[in-house]
């Protein structure tokens, strides 16, 4: 058997196909759906198509696939989420119903800037193969980052949360970052401008000592000064993407600090959401599927012997384990004492083991990073079902997905209080 | 007071009306509402069903255009009545059904503990706004928002905030969980979702 990093080759490969034709099962007419859990909200009423980060995770993670085993139906996969996206380009160069977890409306951060990534990614990968549909995935990306993301987000300091919001958000500048470097790539466009300031943004974030030394701050979350593990992950990946435009050592110190911060977090379930401005941790939600930023950051940081193998393979090893029989994983625990600095115990709530595609691209991307060059992935497999037992507002419940379908059913009286049938836009039973 | 579409309150009552929408199937909808935000903001939660929606001008028309899949055109009054009527924030615009089979609103409520904030402020009660729809229309509440057990578990959610954050979140979770309230407190709510069907 073959194993890296620690990780055995065939239960990633397997976990990898099983990931990717659970997201097929949530993609429906215009793109890929579902119900959302976020720690600031949740979307459960629209469950449509959005045009928001999951598309990040979904393009780069199929490319991953294409590049370890050359099969072009990933890069087929890789291009109909690219479609997507030019598809929901809207006049004003905004992508619709961009903003994930608020619902649907355009203009959502840092969900605008990830999707260009996925689209430039692709592009990239389309160029080098000298493809030349490239060209609009590009546009599309050039038209959204120029119109919005200079035109609308830029401000001499930084990068805005919204043009009526000045807050500069680290994680989000962080992705700006990521967009802006590929853009300036695939355009010989000079993005240094912008580059310095949104770099500064994060550095100026960042904890230099103290039980949060190496976070970045998340500046949104205003008087509470959260540090967020996930947040601080998407912003290593801004700074690795950054360094490697051209090597500036600060950088490097600044993601060593980071990934010690982030090591503090991973538990073998999942990771701490963050800490408190006391040091105290943020116990609830143990985060799952968005830990896959976590293990794209401690991977990333690998390469220049800022994380040891058994970082990565401790992130990793957590998430194949948490997956879903349906393929899916779920986005965490403990969101039934959200914020709580004592260990959530008990079964978990609906929002707990909801999968959704905005986080399990996230685990999708980065253990696709993870995979050895070889054969095709094996697909011939059914779809299994999974069913958990849950809770909600204190009652129990069972979860099931199907093909078809999420429902959250009574135990008590076999009573459906949510079902949404995917590809649809809203459940036909909310009563929540 | 006219509403903010970006608002939460707006967002929230929204994504409840085109979810019940969304349920009835209509073909051809209605979009009551001469504000040209409030139609973008609520043609974004249609964006991919197979429907007409008829709007109230054709500025609303050209602003809707932009949103690639959806098909808008103005409300010709000597047409049939539309399937559907969706009426958000707008009977308290003095819009009024014409005739279409169901209705879904959403209207501010003059009976909420708003009116403890802003004595002054002049708004009908819920009861008044779907009075005024009756013979024509059989009105049934189908939620409140920002009840006044939702407002209370928010005001306890900020006495905690500036003292202890994890209580804070916990209980400002615990609160936005009660946001949509099917009880019979929906009659003090500051905003009601209600429908209407046509009764003859």
């Amino acid at each position: 058997m073959s194993y890296s990093l620690g990780i055995a080759q065939p239960e990633l490969r397997l976990s990898l196909a099983r990931l990717g034709g659970w997201l097929e099962h949530m993609r429906g007419p215009g793109g890929y759906g579902g119900p959302i859990s976020h720690w600031w909200e949740s979307s459960l009423l629209y469950c449509g198509p959005m045009a928001d980060w999951r598309y990040e995770g979904v393009i780069c993670g199929y490319l991953s696939l294409y590049g370890a085993t050359g099969a072009k139906r990933w890069l087929a996969r890789a291009r109909a989420a690219g479609d997507d996206l030019v598809a929901a380009l809207l006049p004003s160069g905004k992508f619709r119903n961009s903003s994930f977890q608020q619902g649907p409306m355009e203009g959502g951060t840092p969900h605008e800037a990830a999707a260009d990534v996925g689209l430039l990614e692709l592009a990239r990968v389309l160029r080098a193969e000298g493809d030349p549909s490239w060209a609009g995935y590009f546009e599309a990306a050039r038209s959204n980052i120029r119109a919005y993301l200079l035109g609308e987000l830029w401000s001499s300091k930084g990068f805005l949360d919204q043009p009526w919001n000045t807050a500069l958000v680290p994680n989000k500048n962080a992705t700006t970052i990521e967009a802006l470097v590929l853009y300036e790539e695939l355009s010989g466009e000079d993005m240094s401008p912008y580059l310095g300031p949104a770099v500064g943004v994060i550095l100026g974030a960042q904890e230099r000592s103290g039980p949060r030394a190496g976070a970045t701050i998340h500046i949104g979350t205003g008087r509470h000064r959260l540090a967020i593990g996930i947040y601080t992950a998407r912003s290593i990946c801004g700074l690795l993407r950054l360094y490697e435009r051209g090597s500036q050592d600060e950088l490097l110190d600044a993601v060593h600090r980071a990934l010690g911060f982030l090591r503090g977090l991973v538990t073998a379930e999942g990771v701490y959401f963050g800490r408190y401005p006391d040091g105290s941790l943020i116990v609830n939600p143990l985060i799952v599927a968005g830990a896959g930023d976590m293990l794209r950051a401690t991977f990333w940081g690998r390469r220049y012997g800022l994380a040891a193998d058994a970082d990565v393979s401790a992130l990793a090893a957590m998430l194949l384990r948490a997956q879903q029989p349906a393929g899916g994983l779920p986005f965490g625990y403990g969101m039934a004492r959200r914020g709580g600095r004592q260990p959530y115990q008990g079964l978990p709530e609906f929002r707990d083991v909801l999968p959704a595609v905005g986080w399990c691209d996230k685990a999708f991307r980065a253990l696709a990073l993870l995979i050895e060059p070889g054969p095709d992935l094996s697909l011939d497999q059914s779809f299994q079902e999974t069913q958990i037992e849950c809770v909600w507002q204190g009652r129990r419940f069972e979860y099931f997905e199907s093909a078809k379908t999420i429902a959250l059913t009574s135990v008590m009286t076999g009573r459906s209080i949510y079902l949404w049938s995917k590809g649809t836009c809203y459940p036909s039973i909310y009563q929540l | 007071m006219v509403a903010n579409p970006y608002s939460n309150e707006v967002r929230y009552s929204l994504g409840l009306m085109l979810h019940h929408l969304d349920a009835a199937r209509p073909r051809r909808v209605r979009l009551a509402t001469h504000c040209v935000e409030m139609a973008r903001s609520a043609a974004r939660f249609l964006c991919h069903s197979q429907l007409t929606l008829e709007v109230e001008s054709a500025t609303i028309r050209d602003a809707l255009g932009e949103i690639p899949k959806v098909a808008a055109e103005v409300r010709d009054p000597q047409r049939s009545p539309a399937d559907a009527a969706l009426f958000p924030f707008s009977l308290e615009e003095g819009l009024r059904p014409a005739g279409e089979p169901l209705l879904v609103a959403a209207s501010y409520n003059g009976l909420s503990y708003k009116r403890l904030l802003y004595p002054r402020q002049r708004r009908p009660g819920i009861f008044a706004t779907m009075a005024a729809l009756r013979p024509a229309y059989c009105t049934q509440p189908l939620a409140g928002l920002y009840s006044p057990r939702f407002i209370l578990g928010l005001a306890l959610a900020k006495m905690l905030e500036g003292r202890d954050s994890a209580r804070y979140f916990a209980q400002e979770d615990r609160t936005m969980r009660r946001l949509i309230d099917t009880g019979p407190l929906w009659r003090f709510s500051y905003i009601v979702i209600f429908t209407g069907h046509r009764t003859a």
